[in-house]
């Protein structure tokens, strides 16, 4: 014993020396974290004690030696389990300057290194985030900022995210969700990443909000307001809540809009807010937001339980100017979080109420309307399970990831204890919210008087029609009003323009909804969920004045989510106020047209609500600076005896302003046999117009055989932005600026000219655009400008003594195919100008003639441009100099080739071309345009 | 080395090691038994670490010779170097500088003064009070004005219609001759939107604080309602409302409807038991424009579950006092009479609603005696300056007792300021008589002269004296009139 005593005292330094070695990097690690953020940062709300921060720092130790021991690599994950790799390197001093004084020394960019897909570039990185987690261990969040010309993925900035929570897969599954529904999104996945060559674990990806991110999502550039006032960011003195500071948003510098009008919008948003909801307040609010995608985003706030959009932080506004509607931008959504579970576990949040917006919204027919849709179509098609198979294989692949992961948080404990219980958690969600947003509910009926139908609505599942079954047939419709009670003072809507019969049944369009009653409840550790909403029966009375007393109402049917659901009728219903339903029923537009007819004369601003219909031989007279925005469809059919004029009042007079066509009312407008001169634009802080003619955000609109001359002033002549449009024998002629300009459209020109115009002819922005039998003369810059992920087809057209006759450049395809391009300074050209598109212009010019251009055809490394079969006079140059935006220019290598061309208007091949693979996603716009393309004619065939 | 010194040291070694590992042991125990001597043992650490800065910090503040408080806060900043904004410590820096500036400003030493709040402006741009001060002190030095007027105007830009800002620069404007321009500036101020967002918190006798949630309220017809349900009124005891944030309004017979179970409660809300930064006039209740003015309702015993509550008051908006004040200054009132001058009466409007709104709300008081020496705390009532839309003024005294002489007692610290009071009311025995202030006699005056028709405060404690009509009892005394 006393020998074995002996041998253990002179041995035992092969206990003690490694054990005190550990015990020694344990105390100086947990007294230097605990110091730094415990006792000299304020790291309030995620302080930790010290307690927490040595238990923290000896499973983060033990972890460590775990995978060492082990030899834990991601070598060894299977391939299709691997997430992607982000490999940086910085140099010691460059980490070590990061790091002296976190977190203040941390966001200050230093210089680093990127791995890119074809080598190592420099890049900037810093440290990023309000709290704790994102800097105070050793698994740090970063920002990336590339070089202005060396994108990364098609990013300048992104961010290197530390997973706040257990699963880690909670923001990138919810982006991943909040995408499926059509909002927008970053980009996120978790990918390991990699300091000099050391695993530093497992990160989100995510993408920095910018222009490109709108471009993606087909948006156009507009302003997008941040609004956190957490944090680093909270002035003492003020309120801190976002939704009564507008200045203390911050814009993106993306706005057209000057300067001192450029918050307007929020402003206007943010005034309403803070007023008070009624009926006409709740409409202004479905005026400034774009309902459907505010719809989709309450049902993802409720599918992913996030309390994280309030009153302090966390907002992301994208005020589009062309549609005049703010979106919300998803940020940081950390869905299904531990903080935001319900400590009970089973009481699921049907309403989210974290903000006064939420208030506000949840009082809004239109936006309860619109998520229930989304709710709807979530769990009816195939979303669902689209979305859960992509979250298993996201949890696996974590699930592996994190095995290697040495900087893996929070400790093993939560790890074990919250990862298994993250996807019955989800599952539980999307029961608990399927039940309660699509059961029936039940809908009484009684009769309130003679002519009024008084319904009795329960359940969340908004009744989007009312069907009243009567004794005997009914002739035709009879005016129906739905009124509603608010503090006793009846709000009536008339719903005459929508009623409709069928036999002995009449069709009410009326929406009706349950009420949804702020209910004020306790939830320990979990503020933001103290105020929800409990569904309550809402009363609402549907007035029928011309009904005939003699025809026995025999019962009522109500449709919910387009379900029919039998009412059941009482005995009386007691009339009572709605207190929190606003804008149930939007008004219905009048069904019968109004008439312009003769002279019509407008001065200053004149806004037409109504459906139009314009007469043959009207003359439209417009005074200085006069506008006319339809906001309903127009009907215009002049013939060519009698076209319709729209022209100053007074020859000598300034510009009038623009006739626009804003709005899905005004989908299925016709402009026939119009002619349209003297007009400029119309730019006010909260509308733009920048054209004679504006048609924005509507469908199916035509204009043929008109013609358009003499605009002023503005960019453009017509301008159409997020609409679909069909140009045929139209001439715009003299253009003061661009003469056609298509931002996010869809457009089919054909037969048209383009004379003169001092820009672009056509500009297509993120377009799709067919072009056939059309002629560009003398266009000052472009004749077809191609930009911006824009798709085309054009075919037959003539292009002469244009400055430039094509030109596709920054993501797009084009494809020409049997024109004439002569006598202009160049022909065509395909480059790329915008450093957010990864590659330049794709053009292919097929079996046209390009003869007596003063330039050669050049593209860029980035671009493609083929000519195919085309008759060409003169040498491609080997070399041209680009020119810079600086005035300066570059020489670059030209990329241009000529494949099968020569100076013969004689074709080599004859054999039908194929459908242009790189079009195949819009073979059904182009499929009917490229079948008339003739295979054995360079050029414009005879007869066109 | 001997041997036997080697076998020591090699032996102290494994002691060493040994000690060590003991130490880790008993650590490891500590830290998974006992989280409780853990916490103890932080605090004494937090407190050997930080301790001794907290004391001398305690030990700075209660010095009453400015002089060597002076000293030991410099020598306190002098410690603290290392710090900054977001540190624990960082409340200490902010303080110390403040008083070292309040210090040299009582001194006179200005420069002195903007460089400590230039500093602490520096140390912490995220604190309006600071460099609102700051741009104060700023426009006080001629050299300097210019930099305080556009610090001031770069704050007020961003937070127009805050109250720690907009005063100040309007103060300023108007001392540097620009009483026109503050004029705007206030108006400016209270076009901005106001908060709704109130916050409703309920007291079930643990963590009331905890216990809120923030609701919209609506308006219709000139009545506030809040109108929610509480999932449980078990042990519910008591509402507190805040109300929004530099609310100015009035709560008109503010009253709350409760219905729990079976049981309704009609509850009278203008008389709370407890209020923060609201002010109770008869009926109704004011806020004048404070961050967290908030008012309690004391609720009956009600059954557990669900209750619905209906919170309502006739609501009337107001400008914000704490914006008003600097338009008592004595440059807005040559801006008044420019204004009469030039009869640009929408200006002048605007001007007397401020005026007003500053004043309204302001105590004044009434003393009843049956001789003129007889004058006692005893003997008076007290009543508030209350403000007409049109920037009239009016105050009520209730007396209800026998007097022959009665004292009316402005409001103190108002130096300077010119009532133009135009009706004297007094109701006695049931008999109105309407004397004119500005002619009838007086029998005394002290700190208040009367000229031109008008009452001029020239002290602290202006009051004038007047006899009584005839009557054995005067029942009210209405006071009307312009400042």
């Amino acid at each position: 014993m006393k020998r074995w005593l002996r041998s253990a005292w002179r041995w035992s330094w092969l206990v003690t020396v490694p054990a005190s070695v550990v015990f020694a990097s344990w105390v100086l690690t947990t007294w230097q974290r605990w110091r730094r953020f415990s006792v000299d940062y304020d790291a309030t709300p995620w302080r930790t004690s010290l307690h927490e921060t040595g238990v923290d720092t000896f499973d983060s130790m033990l972890w460590r030696a775990r995978i060492r021991l082990l030899g834990s690599d991601l070598n060894a994950v299977p391939a299709d389990q691997q997430l992607r790799s982000i490999q940086l390197f910085a140099g010691e001093p460059e980490l070590a300057k990061l790091d002296e004084n976190l977190p203040y020394s941390g966001f200050e960019y230093v210089e680093a290194l990127l791995m890119y897909p074809d080598g190592l570039r420099k890049v900037q990185m810093r440290y990023r985030g309000d709290y704790l987690w994102h800097w105070g261990h050793d698994k740090k969040s970063i920002r990336i900022r590339t070089r202005s010309d060396e994108l990364f993925a098609g990013m300048r900035q992104f961010n290197l995210i530390a997973p706040k929570f257990p699963e880690h897969v909670n923001n990138v599954a919810s982006y991943r969700l909040a995408s499926m529904m059509g909002l927008i999104t970053p980009q996120c996945e978790l990918v390991n990443v990699f300091v000099n060559g050391h695993n530093r674990g497992v990160h989100e990806f995510t993408e920095q909000f910018d222009e490109g991110t709108l471009r993606r999502h087909g948006r156009m550039p507009g302003d997008v307001y941040s609004g956190d006032l957490v944090s680093r960011d909270e002035v003492r003195g003020t309120s801190n809540q976002v939704f009564e500071m507008p200045q203390s948003w911050i814009k993106s510098p993306e706005s057209k809009l000057p300067a001192q009008d450029s918050r307007v919008p929020l402003q206007q948003l943010l005034r309403l807010l803070n007023s008070s909801p009624n009926e006409a307040s709740q409409a202004e609010l479905s005026q400034l937001l774009d309902m459907d995608v505010w719809g989709r985003f309450g049902a993802f706030e409720l599918l992913v339980q996030t309390n994280h959009y309030d009153e302090g932080h966390n907002w992301r506004l994208y005020w589009d100017p062309w549609r005049l509607k703010f979106e919300p931008l998803i940020w940081d959504p950390i869905g299904w979080a531990p903080l935001s579970r319900p400590v009970d576990g089973v009481t699921i949040a049907m309403d989210v109420v974290t903000s006064r917006l939420h208030q506000w919204l949840l009082q809004n027919g239109d936006f309860l309307q619109a998520r229930h849709e989304a709710l709807q179509s979530f769990f009816e098609h195939s979303t669902m399970q689209g979305f859960l198979a992509e979250l298993e294989v996201m949890s696996s692949k974590v699930a592996h990831a994190l095995l290697c992961d040495p900087n893996r948080r929070p400790n093993t404990a939560w790890l074990q204890f919250w990862m298994p219980r993250f996807r019955p958690y989800v599952d539980q969600v999307l029961h608990a919210v399927r039940t309660a947003h699509l059961s029936p509910g039940t809908v009484r009926w009684a009769r309130a008087d003679a002519q009024t139908v008084r319904l009795l609505v329960d359940g969340r599942r908004p009744v989007s029609q009312v069907s009243l079954r009567f004794e005997r047939p009914l002739t035709e419709p009879v005016p129906a009003v739905l009124r509603v009670r608010h503090f006793g003072v009846p709000h009536d809507v008339d719903l005459g323009a929508g009623v409709s019969v069928h036999d002995n049944t009449l069709r009410v369009p009326a929406r009706l909804f349950c009420e949804l009653v702020p209910t004020l409840r306790f939830m320990p550790c979990q503020a933001q969920r103290h105020h929800g909403r409990t569904p309550a029966p809402a009363t609402w009375d549907l007035c029928l004045p011309q009904l005939p007393g003699d025809n026995r109402l025999l019962g009522v049917e109500v449709v919910r989510g387009g379900t029919p659901q039998l009412a059941e009728e009482v005995a009386e219903l007691p009339p009572r106020d709605v207190e929190f339903v606003y804008r149930a029923t939007p008004p219905l537009r009048s069904a019968s047209p109004r008439v312009w007819r003769g002279d019509v004369a407008i001065d200053g601003v004149h806004e037409v609500k109504d459906d139009v219909t314009i007469e043959p031989g009207t003359v439209v007279r417009l005074g200085p600076g006069a506008c006319i925005l339809f906001r309903g469809r127009v009907t215009a059919a002049g013939t060519r005896e009698q076209p319709i004029r729209f022209e100053p009042q007074h020859p000598e007079q300034p510009a009038w302003g623009t006739v626009a066509l804003n709005g899905a009312a005004c989908s299925g407008s016709v402009l026939q046999w119009c002619d349209m001169r003297g007009g400029s634009g119309y730019k006010v802080p909260l509308e733009e117009y920048c054209s004679m003619l504006s048609i924005h955000n509507c469908e199916q609109v035509s204009v043929v055989d008109c013609a358009f001359a003499a605009n002023a002033h503005y960019d453009d002549m017509i301008h159409t932005t997020y609409a679909s449009v069909v140009l045929d024998r139209v001439s715009l002629v003299g253009a003061a600026g661009d003469g056609l300009d298509c931002d996010a459209s869809t457009v089919v020109i054909r037969n048209s000219s383009f004379l003169r115009c001092r820009g672009d002819a056509v500009d297509l922005t993120t377009a799709r655009a067919s072009i056939h039998d059309c002629r560009f003369e003398d266009a000052g810059e472009k004749g077809l400008s191609i930009a911006e992920n824009t798709h085309l087809v054009a075919l037959r057209c003539r292009f002469l003594r244009c400055n430039l006759a094509v030109e596709a450049r920054d993501g797009s395809i084009a494809h020409v195919a049997n024109s004439d391009i002569r006598r202009g300074r160049k022909a065509v050209s395909a480059c790329r100008k915008d450093l957010r598109y990864d590659s330049g212009g794709w053009l292919s010019v097929w079996k046209s003639v390009l003869v007596d251009n003063a330039a050669s055809p050049t593209a860029d490394g980035w671009s493609r441009l083929d000519l195919i079969d085309c008759q060409v006079t003169g040498e491609l140059a080997a070399e041209y100099d680009q020119p810079n935006p600086d005035g300066t220019s570059t020489r670059l290598v030209n990329a241009a080739r000529l494949v099968d061309a020569d100076a013969t208007a004689k074709p080599r091949r004859v054999d039908p071309l194929p459908f242009p693979e790189d079009l195949r996603r819009f073979e059904h716009l182009f499929a009917e345009t490229w079948g008339s393309l003739r295979a054995e004619t360079r050029g414009v065939p005879d007869g066109h | 080395m001997r041997r036997k010194t080697a076998k020591a040291l090699a032996n102290l070694g494994r002691l060493a090691g040994v000690a060590v590992c003991t130490l880790a042991g008993v650590t490891a125990m500590l830290w998974s038994r006992s989280p409780q001597t853990v916490e103890a043992f932080e605090n004494r650490l937090r407190d050997a670490l930080v301790g001794g800065v907290r004391q001398q910090w305690a030990e700075a503040k209660a010095e009453p010779d400015q002089a060597r408080q002076r000293e030991l806060l410099q020598r306190l900043l002098g410690r603290l170097p290392h710090v900054q904004r977001q540190d624990y410590l960082a409340e200490i820096v902010r303080d110390c500088q403040l008083r070292l500036a309040s210090l040299a400003e009582a001194s006179g030493n200005l420069t002195e003064a903007v460089d400590w709040m230039r500093r602490s402006v520096a140390f912490d741009d995220h604190d309006l009070a600071t460099q609102a001060r700051l741009g104060n002190l700023l426009c006080r030095t001629d050299s300097t004005r210019w930099q305080g007027f556009d610090l001031l105007h770069a704050l007020a830009a961003r937070f127009p219609a805050n109250p720690g800002v907009v005063p100040v620069l309007a103060a300023n404007l108007i001392d540097a001759g620009r009483a026109e321009a503050a004029l705007a500036l206030l108006e400016n101020a209270h076009r901005e939107t106001q908060s709704n967002l109130w916050t409703v918190f309920w007291d079930t006798g643990e963590d009331f604080d905890l216990h809120r949630a923030c609701i919209v309220p609506t308006v219709h017809d000139g009545m506030l309602r809040l109108r929610f349900d509480l999932a449980d009124a078990k042990r519910l005891r008591r509402l507190r409302f805040l109300m929004p944030c530099f609310a100015s309004m009035a709560l008109v017979a503010p009253r709350l409807h409760v219905e729990a179970g079976d049981q309704v409660v009609e509850i009278d809300a203008s008389a709370p038991p407890a209020m923060n930064q609201v002010e109770r006039r008869s009926n109704r209740l004011e806020a004048t424009g404070h961050l967290e003015a908030w008012f309690d309702v004391v609720l009956p015993e009600l059954p557990a579950g669900r209750c619905k509550i209906t919170f309502a008051a006739s609501v009337s908006p107001r400008r914000s006092r704490l914006l008003a004040m600097p338009a008592l200054r004595p440059g807005m009132a040559a801006l008044r009479d420019e204004l009469v001058r030039h009869g640009r009466l929408d200006a002048l409007q605007q001007l007397q609603q401020w005026r007003g709104t500053a004043c309204s709300g302001l105590p004044m008081q009434c003393f009843f005696a049956e001789a003129e020496s007889a004058f006692d705390g005893s003997r008076l009532v007290d009543a508030a300056i209350e403000c007409a839309n049109d920037g009239g003024l009016e105050v009520l005294f209730h007396v209800q007792k026998p007097a022959t002489v009665l004292r009316i007692d402005l409001p103190s610290s108002v130096a300077g300021l010119e009532f133009r009071w135009s009706t004297l009311e007094v109701v006695a025995g049931g008999r109105h008589v309407v004397l004119d202030p500005r002619t009838m006699p007086l029998l005394g005056t002290h700190q208040v002269e009367r000229r031109n028709d008008v009452f001029v405060a020239t002290g602290d404690d202006p009051y004038f004296w007047f006899k009584a009509p005839a009557g054995d009892r005067i029942d009210s005394v209405h006071l009307r009139g312009v400042l």
